[in-house]
């Protein structure tokens, strides 16, 4: 069932979070317990049930941006700067530029454009002329729209879906196959999966992964209140997202992107790039239950971590790590133990599990390539993320956590997992530069 | 490069010509447009629209129960509507869950006008969040913002059907329908899956679609706008019920132009050529050419330039679906696969408005019958994206 024996390395890499404008900033962060999750301040969230987020500090992009590509900051949104400026370190570290072939590099990133705001629906609305008495019944004026200026028609590009794809494929001169993921939270491990088969394929040599959101907007914020996803009942916000502790009640959404250079073992090595890891297998399933509740027995979170395992052509028992989704919510923390038990065995009782969602917050398209990148700098540092806030040991979650201390242990392959609303799992199987 | 054939074993597509394959076959090989002028009041303030839209499906019809139909909108329907009736056809053979993989090209969703226009309304014209959050957004229907992932479509699908495989949903256009058809194939290829789908939707004509598509350059240089959804099915050879199989997927490829430097019909051509090298024949065993034709002059130019330098003097038969049914962007791919398909099985080349380009035989004046052996179907995405899938009627 493998797929190609082309093996695919991470040759760089980069990330914008709640906590840190980069990835060393962040883990260093995160192996200090900090938690990134503070009142939103973005807008106002008075009366609303959650009003907690993880949100990027603005200073950290601006003093990133680097003006390169400024014929494209029209098209880009705070997801896709966030993206630009983890793309700009990844493809640094990876010496990007240094490679000629450019009809060879790819783009795959998990993203999900930008909502509408309530501004920009008020700017519009004056422009709505209803008919017959009904307030939904009419047409749009749209030569009013455009000659008034009330309407910015650079947002239509801003919404697509695939602007981060291709605003980074300009910026960065990636003339090679171009993938755009809109799976949910499941989007940025996805689109890691997709480059690495893309690699072993020999589609491309080398590819930018990764994913962004920027969901810290009214309506992209109302969308999860009214779903009920949110932490609701919490003491401060930065003891609201527990994983795995008995008194979760919802996950904390937040902002950020992670970018990943991935590319074939044969291409790094000829052209001298220092590799950080390497992506030894992928596994995706879908659950196939329910849109919004993960199926009971965890089972497309069984499928896609045996698959990512089968795939790297490991034993369960070599894995000596999992990042867990670890979402915070009561469903997801005790099917994810499930799974995890149901695959590992009893090598599950010894297997370290913790979830970066502790700190971070759920980045949504992001997560995946965050905790993807953060889980192969664990690898490189020999230390295990802990899980901040727990306190409460639930029954039904009986594994070890890493508790609110970071780990030193040396380990070297490491499971990644990031679940999707709808459905989508997908898994990463990590290995760290010993393993390259 | 030769590449093991894979057998297509069902299809499922929503036109407005109707539901299935016949009604849009008839009409195309009709060679009437179902185009016609969009009279829709929210598009009054646009210049005048062609469109072909597909009628509204009820959800029982595609057998989603009420609590998942709250979360659908059309464009979820039209999706369900052809994976339904592809699965009513063709019934899955019995394959394991997690050997069943899905694939889908997903156009935009955009915000209905009904979902927040009357949120809006309640803010009294100006920005007062405590008042929007309190009352405005009573008026949005609580699983709005899931109807608003394009992934929902493709998950509704998974859960009615049970594949557990492997998954991904690609966007927006004809580029992210491509790449689900090629993930598709190599997810069968490869042996990851005994089963594959692969669907492409088109997204829901609205004042936004228009917009976008007026922004893009498509609209209004191209023809009309379409709705629809094609799925297509492809299984391990070795699983295949010959009685089912309707064509073979022999190649395909995808090849990425940055346009601006004068590489689309570089690529186009490129695209071709993958696609014909892993099929394994010569460009003038191309019996059919479905090509993309969306009316924008660049592209179209382009893709001319690319087929007179890919065929020289040789003219295959020629057929492009745009001039009846309009441009389903993320819909057209399957929906000219599966016209491909059928074309094969049925020997006859359906008249095409495109043939006065002069690389076609002619057409013009109705649908010709003759063998047809391999089908080369052209297509171009957004951002430069070139795709082609060779098809042919036998093994």
């Amino acid at each position: 069932m493998a797929g190609s024996d082309r093996r695919v390395v991470i040759t760089g890499y980069g990330a914008m979070t709640p906590l840190g404008g980069d990835v060393a900033s962040t883990f260093d962060a995160a192996r200090e317990g900090r938690s990134g999750i503070d009142v939103i301040r973005r807008f106002d969230p008075d009366r609303l049930p959650c009003r907690i987020a993880g949100e990027v500090d603005d200073a950290w992009i601006a003093s990133q941006e680097n003006g390169a590509g400024r014929r494209l900051d029209k098209f880009s949104t705070r997801g896709v700067r966030m993206m630009r400026v983890a793309v700009s370190q990844a493809a640094r570290t990876a010496r990007l530029g240094e490679v000629s072939e450019r009809k060879r590099i790819g783009v795959a990133l998990g993203s999900h454009g930008d909502h509408p705001d309530v501004e920009e629906l008020l700017r519009i609305f004056p422009y709505w002329k209803p008919a017959n008495g009904d307030p939904l019944q009419g047409g749009w004026d749209i030569t009013g729209l455009k000659s008034r200026g009330a309407y910015d028609l650079m947002t239509f590009f801003r919404r697509k879906s695939d602007v981060a794809t291709s605003v980074v494929a300009l910026d960065f001169d990636c003339q090679g196959p171009m993938v755009s993921i809109c799976s949910a939270c499941a989007a940025g491990a996805q689109a890691i999966g997709e480059s690495v088969r893309l690699i072993r394929d020999a589609k491309a040599d080398v590819m930018v992964a990764g994913g962004c959101e920027a969901p810290i907007t009214y309506v992209g914020f109302l969308g999860f209140v009214l779903l009920t996803a949110l932490v609701e009942r919490y003491e401060t916000p930065q003891s609201a997202s527990r994983p795995f502790d008995r008194r979760r009640n919802g996950f904390v959404m937040s902002e950020g992107a992670g970018a990943m250079i991935l590319e074939s073992y044969e291409h790094a090595r000829a052209r001298g790039a220092d590799i950080l890891g390497e992506v030894l297998g992928y596994g995706d399933s879908s659950d196939a239950f329910r849109i919004t509740d993960m199926h009971p027995r965890g089972l497309g979170a069984v499928f896609a971590m045996k698959k990512a395992i089968e795939d790297a052509r490991l034993a369960p028992d070599q894995v000596e790590y999992i990042n867990a989704h670890g979402t915070s919510t009561p469903k997801n923390d005790s099917t994810e133990t499930r799974a995890i038990k149901e695959v590992f065995g009893a090598h599950a009782e010894k297997l370290p599990v913790s979830s970066n969602k502790s700190m971070i917050g759920h980045t949504i398209g992001a997560a995946g390539a965050v905790e993807a990148i953060l889980a192969v700098e664990g690898m490189r540092r020999s230390e295990i993320l802990p899980t901040i806030n727990y306190q409460n040991s639930d029954p039904k979650c009986d594994l070890d956590y890493v508790p609110n201390e970071t780990r030193v242990l040396a380990h070297r392959v490491t499971l990644s997992n990031s679940f999707g609303f709808g459905g989508q799992n997908a898994c990463l199987c990590l290995g760290g530069p010993e393993i390259a | 490069m030769n590449f093991r054939a894979i057998p297509i074993t069902g299809v499922g597509l929503v036109t407005a010509a109707g539901r299935g394959v016949e009604s849009a076959w008839e009409a195309l090989c009709a060679g009437l447009s179902l185009l016609a002028t969009d009279a829709d009041p929210e598009l009054a303030g646009f210049p005048p629209i062609e469109t072909s839209r597909c009628a509204r499906i009820d959800p029982e019809s595609i057998g989603a129960g009420r609590r998942a139909a709250r979360i659908m909108g059309h464009h979820t329907h039209m999706l369900l509507a052809a994976v339904h009736d592809l699965m009513a056809d063709a019934p899955a053979p019995e394959i394991e869950e997690e050997d069943i993989a899905f694939f889908a090209g997903m156009d935009s969703v955009d915000p209905g006008k009904d979902d927040l226009i009357g949120s809006v309304r309640k803010t009294s014209g100006r920005v007062d969040l405590a008042h929007f959050f309190s009352d405005g957004m009573n008026a949005i229907p609580p699983l709005w913002p899931l109807g608003l992932l394009n992934a929902i479509g493709f998950s509704q699908s998974a859960i009615q059907y049970r594949w557990r495989g492997e998954n991904a949903v690609f966007s927006a256009g004809a580029g992210a329908t491509a790449r689900a058809v090629c993930e598709a194939a190599d997810s069968v290829g490869a042996g990851k899956a005994r089963l594959a789908l692969c669907a492409g939707v088109s997204g829901v004509v609205s004042a936004r679609m228009l917009a976008r598509a007026q922004r893009r350059g498509v609209w209004p240089q191209s023809g009309g706008l379409a709705e629809g959804a094609g799925v297509i099915r492809l299984q391990k050879p070795q699983d295949a019920d010959p009685s089912n199989i309707l064509g073979w997927l022999k190649g395909y490829s995808s090849v990425r132009a940055l346009e601006k430097r004068g590489g689309l019909a570089q690529a186009i051509r490129e695209s071709a050529q993958g696609a014909l090298a892993r099929a394994g024949f010569a460009p003038e065993q191309v019996d059919l050419l479905v090509i993309h034709a969306e009316g924008e002059p660049r592209a179209d130019n382009a893709e001319a330039e690319a087929i007179r330098a890919l065929f020289g003097d040789y003219k295959p038969w020629g057929l492009a679906t745009k001039g009846v049914f309009g441009h389903l962007w993320g819909g057209s791919p399957a929906l000219d696969l599966i016209m491909a398909t059928k074309a094969l099985s049925e020997g006859a080349a359906p008249p095409s408005p495109a043939a006065e380009g002069g690389f076609f035989r002619d057409t013009a004046d109705g649908s010709r019958r003759d063998e047809l052996k391999n089908a080369l179907v052209l297509l171009q995405g957004f951002d430069g994206v070139c795709a082609a899938f060779a098809v042919g009627k036998n093994a």
